[in-house]
């Protein structure tokens, strides 16, 4: 049982996540802005957030920066359809837990969630 | 000027035009001689008339007057006898009288009625002699009668005393007798001529000889000249050198240790480091009055002079023509080095010359070109196409080009042509000048950066795509997975959701392998070792191959080469490579061999996988590395497998290639070890090998320390944590 944050541009994606995690006993907020997750972490820091890199007008790098500095222990996998060296490196350099690609598989959804958890 | 009209004038001087011919080809010698002789002859023939006319006279006059002294004295003597009659007297007067001279022929007495009373005659008295020299008025009288004996001075005197003519006295002197001093004096001219006439033949000869030597000499020289020996030397040596003469030491004078040519010869030539007493006029110098000669030294002496400077002139012509020659072959050998096609044509288009490019071209020896135009030797519509350009070009007087393509020799080539119109010196366009080069070559590559391009613009294309399609598809995948939780796993429902599932994995797959396509340019490159990164996709992959009845036989190279690459990259093209093989082996199943080898002095190893399944047919070969270009069933493949390959070698500065079917080289380069593994032949189909080569990372790297601590530590990293399945 974790308090999870899942960010992406694609409210579908979002909901999806939080469905899948949601079986698992997690209790998941999905956000479409930028801002209002921020605000979510800052507010009460999540044990996990799941962001995708491509938003609406940060990048989840951005956003990852972000809530680091409101909220420095929370665990972070970035989620990406488009991974590039420079964004894995740079999500690796700012504290991510992993970089996943998307279309990210329900069991290796759930694997990854468990493992980072479980760091 | 030969006279037609008058041809009769010429003749009267044929005999004497003939005749100076004759002497004019007489020899020198010969002509002095007949000179000589000729003015000693003449000489001798004026002394002998005249002086022979002058002494016969002389000679004549004084026989004249003794006859008439002696007659006289006769007639005075006979004048007493004759009164006498004293005969016997008579007698003995004139029998006397012509034993006194031998020119007295005969004399006798005659009185006054003419009878002949004493006479010399010893056969009788002659009597028409009697009438021959009458005496008129008792006077002196003098006759010449002819007789047979000769002509005969008939002197008659009458007898007279005391005035009464008593008879006539008569003498006869013999005119021969009388001249002969003067037949003697002629007999001595003659032998006095004849003597000066040898002597001058004599002296005469010796100096023709003398003379004609030095000519004949300088005749043999000359002849020697025109046989082309011009090192000849037909003067005499200098009795003293000039230098020897002013003592000067002048040794950059061109006359100065020249011992043949005289320094006067050389005036003009002499440079500025002559003494002033050098160039004063030659008569007065001393060289010249010491050396001068006559004029046959002097012809000599310029003939020598002149040889030198016909030699220095040949020397230079030769030099001349030399470089010439080698200008010639210079130019001869670019135009038959040069791999452009080069013909010259003239106004009417027919070919003049053309270079050994152009006839190694069309197969026929350039005399053979000559004459010929276009159309004899390209195919009718290359040469309606080369023919048009060059009268335009010929036309307009302006260089025209184009781009013609060939097929005569099978397979096309390209051609780039230039016409240039050849001019004159007076600026007349009299030909034209046509270049070809072949630009099949440039042309390739063109094609090949259009490919290049149209792949990238394809890339960015699909990476687009993808990028967009990533998220709704996941959305898709992400649901009906959840939803398979939900519903009965018998149910029809849970069968549909796998479906979408699983067709929803085949897009992914698609979409991953665009992405791949598309980001080839982005990689994370290090040093590397060629064989572990093999090594492991083939460990990795051998078992499930062996499943499918494909074995996977390794021929490794052990000096370990290290390359500067991607190793996730690079494995992704093993994994294709090796998958398109298992792939073609499908349904018979059979051996990928796998094969790797170093080669140091190229820089490079050279990896190579090869199937023993039925290949790829020939119409399918240029086609495997386009992108979604794919032999397989739908839904089997995407295409993207061997372009997403091609890709990532072509970033590794590498390059990939297929040969379908397997040549028997490829077999027999690998070790016996391996051959001992492949499946029989009959079991074998033709086959494929794609052969990838790739740049070593630098030479270091190769069976060094370095690679081997390289290669040992990724073992090492491999061994303790167990591969993960490449990222597609």
């Amino acid at each position: 049982m974790a308090r999870i944050i899942v960010l992406d541009d694609v409210s579908d994606q979002g909901t999806l996540v939080k469905r899948i995690l949601e079986r698992k006993g997690h209790e998941v907020t999905a956000f479409t802005e930028e801002e209002e997750a921020i605000n979510a972490a800052a507010k009460t820091a999540p044990d996990l957030a799941i962001l995708d890199i491509k938003l609406k007008k940060m990048t989840g790098v951005e956003v990852l920066e972000e809530i680091k500095k409101v909220a420095p222990s929370v665990k972070v996998i970035m989620l990406t359809g488009y991974p590039t060296l420079e964004t894995a490196r740079e999500s690796v350099r700012l504290g991510a837990s992993d970089y996943c690609v998307k279309p990210i598989d329900k069991d290796e959804l759930e694997s990854k969630v468990e493992e980072v958890l479980a760091m | 000027m030969p006279d037609f009209k008058a041809p009769s004038r010429r003749i009267g001087f044929r005999p004497f035009a003939g005749v100076l011919r004759a002497v004019e080809r007489m020899k020198f010698r010969t002509k002095i001689a007949l000179g000589i002789s000729g003015i000693v002859i003449a000489m001798a023939i004026i002394f002998a008339v005249t002086l022979g006319e002058m002494a016969s006279r002389a000679v004549l006059s004084e026989g004249r007057k003794r006859g008439r002294t002696v007659a006289e004295n006769l007639a005075m003597r006979a004048a007493e006898p004759l009164i006498a009659d004293d005969l016997l007297r008579l007698k003995n007067l004139v029998d006397e009288l012509k034993k006194v001279s031998p020119d007295i022929v005969y004399a006798f007495i005659m009185d006054e009625s003419g009878n002949v009373l004493a006479h010399t005659f010893q056969n009788g008295f002659p009597v028409e002699l009697t009438e021959a020299n009458p005496i008129s008025d008792d006077n002196f009288s003098l006759v010449i009668v002819d007789t047979s004996a000769g002509y005969i001075y008939d002197f008659a005197a009458p007898v007279r005393l005391a005035g009464s003519n008593l008879g006539t006295v008569r003498l006869g002197l013999s005119r021969e007798q009388l001249l002969e001093p003067v037949s003697r004096l002629n007999v001595a001219v003659l032998a006095i001529s004849s003597v000066s006439l040898l002597i001058a033949l004599i002296a005469g000869l010796a100096f023709a000889h003398r003379v004609t030597r030095r000519i004949n000499l300088l005749k043999k020289h000359a002849e020697s000249v025109v046989m082309g020996n011009l090192d000849v030397q037909s003067a005499p040596l200098p009795t003293r050198h000039c230098w020897e003469c002013m003592n000067c030491n002048l040794t950059t004078c061109p006359a100065y240790g020249d011992p043949l040519r005289r320094c006067w010869y050389m005036a003009g030539h002499l440079d500025d480091n002559v003494p002033d007493s050098c160039v004063e006029s030659c008569r007065d110098c001393v060289i010249y009055r010491q050396n001068a000669g006559d004029e046959i030294q002097n012809l000599a002496e310029a003939f020598d002079v002149m040889s030198v400077t016909l030699n220095t002139h040949i020397k230079e012509l030769r030099e001349a023509e030399a470089n010439l020659r080698r200008q010639q072959e210079l130019l001869r050998t670019i135009m038959t080095v040069t791999p452009d096609f080069i013909a010259l044509f003239d106004n009417n288009l027919r070919y003049m010359s053309a270079n050994k490019a152009f006839t190694d071209f069309v197969h026929m020896p350039e005399e053979e070109i000559i004459g010929k135009t276009d159309e004899d030797l390209f195919a009718p519509e290359n040469a309606r196409r080369r023919a048009i350009e060059a009268r335009a070009a010929l036309e307009t007087d302006q260089v025209r080009k184009a781009e013609i393509s060939d097929t005569s020799n099978g397979g096309e080539r390209w051609f780039h042509v230039v016409w240039t119109p050849v001019r004159d010196s007076e600026g007349r366009t009299v030909g034209l000048l046509r270049t070809s080069r072949d630009m099949t070559e440039v042309r390739e590559y063109q094609e090949q950066l259009l490919h290049s391009q149209k792949m990238e613009s394809l890339g960015k294309l699909a990476g687009g795509v993808a990028h967009e399609i990533n998220t709704p598809l996941g959305v898709i995948l992400g649901y009906a997975q959840l939803l398979q939780d939900d519903v009965d796993h018998d149910s029809q429902i849970y069968k549909d959701l796998r479906t979408i599932e699983k067709q929803a994995k085949v897009c992914r797959q698609i979409v991953s392998d665009l992405l791949g396509f598309s980001r080839r340019a982005e990689s994370t490159k290090r040093e590397m070792c060629l064989n572990n990164s093999v090594m492991e996709v083939v460990t990795l992959v051998s078992h499930t191959f062996y499943l499918d009845h494909v074995e996977i036989i390794t021929d490794m190279d052990d000096r370990m080469p290290i390359i500067f690459g991607d190793p996730e990259k690079l494995k992704q093209v093993w994994i294709n490579l090796l998958n398109n093989a298992r792939d073609a082996m499908h349904e018979t199943g059979g051996a990928i061999i796998v094969k790797t080898r170093l080669y140091t002095p190229l820089q490079k190893v050279t990896i190579w996988v090869a199937d023993t399944g039925p290949g790829i047919p020939p119409d399918a070969m240029p086609k495997i590395f386009d992108p979604f270009f794919s032999t397989k069933a739908v839904g089997e493949g995407t295409g993207l497998g061997l372009s997403v390959s091609f890709g990532i070698i072509e970033d590794h500065d590498g390059s990939i290639e297929a040969t379908s079917p397997l040549p028997n080289s490829f077999f027999e380069s690998l070790t016996p070890q391996t051959q001992q593994k492949l499946p029989p032949p009959n079991d074998r189909g033709p086959g494929t090998v794609f052969v990838v080569d790739l740049p070593l990372d630098h030479e270091e790297s190769i069976d060094t320390p370095v690679s081997s601590s390289i290669c040992k530590q990724e073992q090492q990293e491999l061994d303790t944590e167990p591969a993960d399945t490449p990222a597609a």
